[in-house]
């Protein structure tokens, strides 16, 4: 044979018998320096365990991530995504995301039972995290103990908020409600009253965590609300920051995995999402990621004892959210927030 | 006395290495009609073009009626100019176009319109005043352009073969029409054309220009062409 | 002989068929129709339905038109759009008329640095924006240090921010869209001009202006639907207040998942662009006629 079809036919097959299709999981998760976190303290541990590769995807918001598993009718490319008790329940209703059992994700059975029908049956919370007021040590005479805390005189105009596109901004005006005599979903005036005041003594509004993060950093800002994970990391990163769990309590976040409905790999997929529930796996996140579980039988440090949700206590002293109740009102909520938040800090 | 309308002063244009008019001596007397002649590249638009103030000379001097007009700009200088592609402004009707050297004159609006009346009267094109460029026939375009350069009654009118894009009896019978023109307003014509039956039969007087340089001047009734020291010029 | 040769020749071959002359048209119009006729339909028809109803419905529609935000967006875009217009066909004027009519060495130099900023990309060009215009920017520091302000001026997170920013990513376009219409001007006719008298500001005024309002109308047009389906720009300089249609797509999209709202501000997108387009051709086509050009 002429070596040019030799030549023709050996690149055929090596194109053909490219061993990578069955092996791979693809999974859509944290981006930036968070990468180095879940590849630590999951990514690698289990790809050793079952001797597969994963993809890494670090593209999107919970929400543009749910965008694409409903635009590509739960087909969207990745096999596991994280996202939030939110778009859990969403997809649920949807049919876009697969439904797991004890069968499928043995390690369920060890999660909070309350945390986990917030969830729903497509969403396994593999972290917990609540909204903490994070500030500067250097900059505050004494460290704040309330939320009211916030409204102070010497902190006008040393406060950032999340603009509505980002999640904490609605679960700030539910808290808000609750701390000024309303509840978290259908007396909400008190909610956005308190925000309006709030957002007049504020520099203004921003979406993205980085961007948030990067006003109490570099000084322009003393004090503002923020995830606890995060807060945790800024601190170790040796920013000039603390962050509290106010006494009026807080609301959490609910982080999930969940896998789309139509998953090219399911069963790797549900074997990741197991994966990340273990015992072991959940104290590796909790150290690594300064995060809380919903498990309840973890052995971790004394510091993530102290700071993380990690025990029926602590998650008590939270208040949990109706999250469909949540998405029904986001819209009307969204306006509103357009209409009275936004105009009062300009 | 001043008698010279225009003097043309050791007159040099280069553009880097390339002289285009080299060291011209030129005496143009006051009222007289006097043609440019030359083939393509000679010179002759480049000439033209510092006259009316486009072009800075290289070197040399241009004097109109005594005064040097080194840093005149072309606004300035009192110029009547007809291009060879007449360069009428399409959105302005034939009475508009006449009118635009009275008006940027700042005349009044009964001095303007009267003037233009004139102008039109004197070309024949009075009955087309408010007609636009494009509906006019190449002549009457020619005549307009005539028109709207003598309307602001410069002393001075420059031509740039004016003529080249006409059939060649419309030709003729202008030519017989620009020379009454010339001499009704009794104003100093420099016609530029590379047609030497043409500058024959209207100049006053002829320069021939080659390479740059003058290579000859003289009148067509005075001297005989026939015996032309310059081959160009016999062509 | 020559009355032979003028003798049609009968057995010629006719010239190519109807189907053969339109054969070169269908791979584009299969591209047209299946990435953009399609995709265009079935958004339309994603703008007539509910997630929790069957069947067509205007529900979205009406929620659209009755809503003061959405139309309060949609005015925003409109100004918006045609402050840009407007800044980028003064600023490129002069520009164009620069490369135009100039013969001087820096023609080059000036023509690159206009269409230079395009390979650095839309997104850095508007943070670089962000930068200087911020309240801690490089304006309102220098301002503030040179005592000539106190309190530092609103510049970005608003209407102006956005203007600005748009204006220099759309002002290269519209230089090269004036430099058409500009050159297409016989420089005789400035020298006619300016020889009957006229300084060169009246050569542009009486001359140059009129001769391209066409250029002007295709330029403020071309700069018109550039912004008004620009999102980067609004969304970084304009801050959370500022919503135009494409930022509030992307939210309705992305954020609250309601696509069919999504569609309806699509497709008022689409006209609004497309209306503005006829009214601004049609008005190009009037002038060219009534300029006799």
């Amino acid at each position: 044979m002429k070596p040019i079809y030799i030549a023709a036919s050996l690149l055929a097959s090596a194109a053909f018998a490219s061993p990578t299709m069955a092996r791979d999981l693809i999974v859509n998760s944290y981006g930036g320096p968070y990468e180095q976190i879940i590849r630590d303290a999951i990514i690698t541990p289990f790809e050793q365990e079952y001797g597969v590769r994963v993809i890494y995807d670090a593209v999107g918001s919970s929400s543009q991530d749910y965008a694409k598993i409903k635009a590509t009718n739960g087909r969207p490319g990745f096999d596991v995504v994280v996202m939030t008790a939110s778009q859990s329940l969403q997809g649920c209703e949807d049919g876009l995301l697969e439904r797991f059992s004890p069968d499928t994700v043995p390690n369920l059975a060890h999660l909070n039972p309350e945390i986990s029908a917030v969830a729903g049956p497509c969403g396994a919370v593999h972290e917990l995290q609540y909204l903490s007021l994070l500030y500067r040590t250097d900059m505050v005479s004494e460290s704040p103990q309330s939320w009211l805390d916030l409204f102070e005189d010497d902190l006008t105009g040393r406060v950032i908020l999340p603009s509505f596109g980002n999640v904490m901004a609605a679960y700030l005006t539910q808290l808000m409600s609750v701390i000024h005599g309303g509840d978290l979903d259908s007396d909400i005036d008190p909610g956005f009253e308190a925000m309006t005041r709030l957002a007049a003594q504020s520099v203004g509004f921003e979406q993205a965590s980085a961007i948030l993060e990067s006003y109490i950093v570099d000084g322009r800002v003393w004090a503002m609300p923020f995830w606890d994970g995060r807060a945790q990391l800024l601190v170790d990163s040796g920013a000039p920051v603390d962050y509290v769990l106010p006494e009026e309590g807080s609301v959490p976040l609910i982080a999930t995995l969940n896998v789309p409905i139509g998953a090219q790999n399911k069963e790797l997929a549900l074997a990741f999402v197991d994966f990340f529930l273990e015992k072991t796996s959940q104290e590796r996140w909790v150290e690594g990621y300064k995060v809380g579980s919903a498990r309840a039988d973890i052995e971790v440090s004394d510091q993530a004892q102290d700071r993380k949700i990690t025990s029926q206590a602590d998650l008590d002293a939270l208040y949990l959210p109706d999250l469909l109740s949540l998405a029904s009102n986001l819209s009307a909520w969204g306006e509103r927030w357009e209409r009275e938040v936004v105009p009062a800090a300009r | 006395m001043i008698n010279s309308d225009i003097e043309l002063i050791g007159l040099s244009k280069n553009y880097g290495a390339n002289k285009i008019v080299r060291d011209i001596d030129l005496d143009i007397p006051q009222g007289e009609f006097v043609s440019i002649l030359g083939p393509s590249g000679c010179g002759k638009t480049t000439t033209l073009n510092m006259i009316a103030g486009f072009t800075a000379p290289t070197s040399g001097q241009i004097r109109v009626r005594g005064h040097d007009q080194a840093g005149v700009p072309p606004e300035r200088r009192k110029i009547g100019l007809v291009f060879q592609n007449y360069a009428l402004f399409p959105h302005m009707t034939v009475g508009e176009n006449v009118a635009f050297g009275l008006k940027m004159q700042r005349k009044g609006r009964a001095e303007i319109d009267n003037q233009v009346e004139k102008s039109l009267r004197s070309v024949h094109l009075d009955h087309l005043k408010d007609r636009y460029p494009k509906e006019l026939s190449g002549g009457q375009q020619q005549r307009t352009a005539l028109a709207r350069a003598i309307a602001p009654k410069p002393s001075l009118l420059l031509l740039d073969e004016p003529l080249s894009n006409l059939d060649l009896k419309l030709r003729e019978a202008m030519r017989i029409e620009l020379k009454e023109v010339q001499q009704e307003l009794g104003i100093t014509f420099v016609y530029v054309t590379h047609d030497q039956e043409e500058a024959m039969a209207m100049s006053d007087r002829v320069v021939v220009m080659h390479e740059g340089i003058i290579a000859q001047v003289g009148s067509p009734r005075a001297e005989s062409y026939q015996s032309a020291s310059y081959p160009a010029a016999a062509k | 002989m020559s009355v032979l040769a003028l003798k049609a020749d009968k057995r010629r071959p006719h010239g190519p068929s109807r189907v053969q002359q339109f054969l070169p048209l269908f791979p584009p119009s299969l591209i047209l129709l299946l990435f953009f006729a399609i995709p265009m339909g079935m958004m339309v028809g994603l703008s007539f339905q509910q997630s929790d109803a069957s069947g067509l419905t205007l529900a979205s529609y009406e929620r659209f038109f009755s809503d003061q935000f959405t139309l309060m967006g949609m005015a925003r875009t409109v100004v918006m759009s045609g402050l840009v217009a407007i800044c980028v066909t003064i600023m490129a004027y002069p520009v164009a008329y620069f490369l135009a009519r100039s013969k001087s060495r820096w023609r080059a130099l000036v023509f690159a640095l206009a269409i230079a900023p395009e390979l650095a990309g839309v997104v850095l060009r508007t943070y670089g924006w962000l930068i200087i215009l911020e309240n801690q920017g490089f304006i309102n520091n220098a301002l503030i240090w040179l005592g000539v302000i106190a309190e530092p001026l609103p510049l970005a997170k608003n209407m102006f921010g956005v203007v600005v920013g748009l204006t220099h990513v759309i002002l290269p376009f519209g230089i090269l869209s004036l430099l058409t219409s500009l050159q297409g001007v016989d420089p005789n006719l400035e020298k006619s001009a300016q020889i009957l008298g006229a300084s060169r500001a009246s050569v542009i005024r009486h001359i140059v202006v009129p001769l391209t309002v066409p250029g002007i109308v295709s330029s403020m047009l071309l700069a018109f639907t550039m912004s008004a389906s620009a999102y980067a720009t609004p969304a970084i300089l304009g801050g959370a207040g500022f919503k135009v249609l494409a930022t509030m797509i992307y939210e309705q999209v992305l954020f609250y998942i309601d696509w069919s709202f999504a569609a309806v501000m699509a497709n008022v997108l689409l006209v609004m662009m497309l209306i503005v387009a006829l009214i601004g051709t049609r008005l190009e086509a009037r002038l060219h006629q009534k300029l006799h050009t």
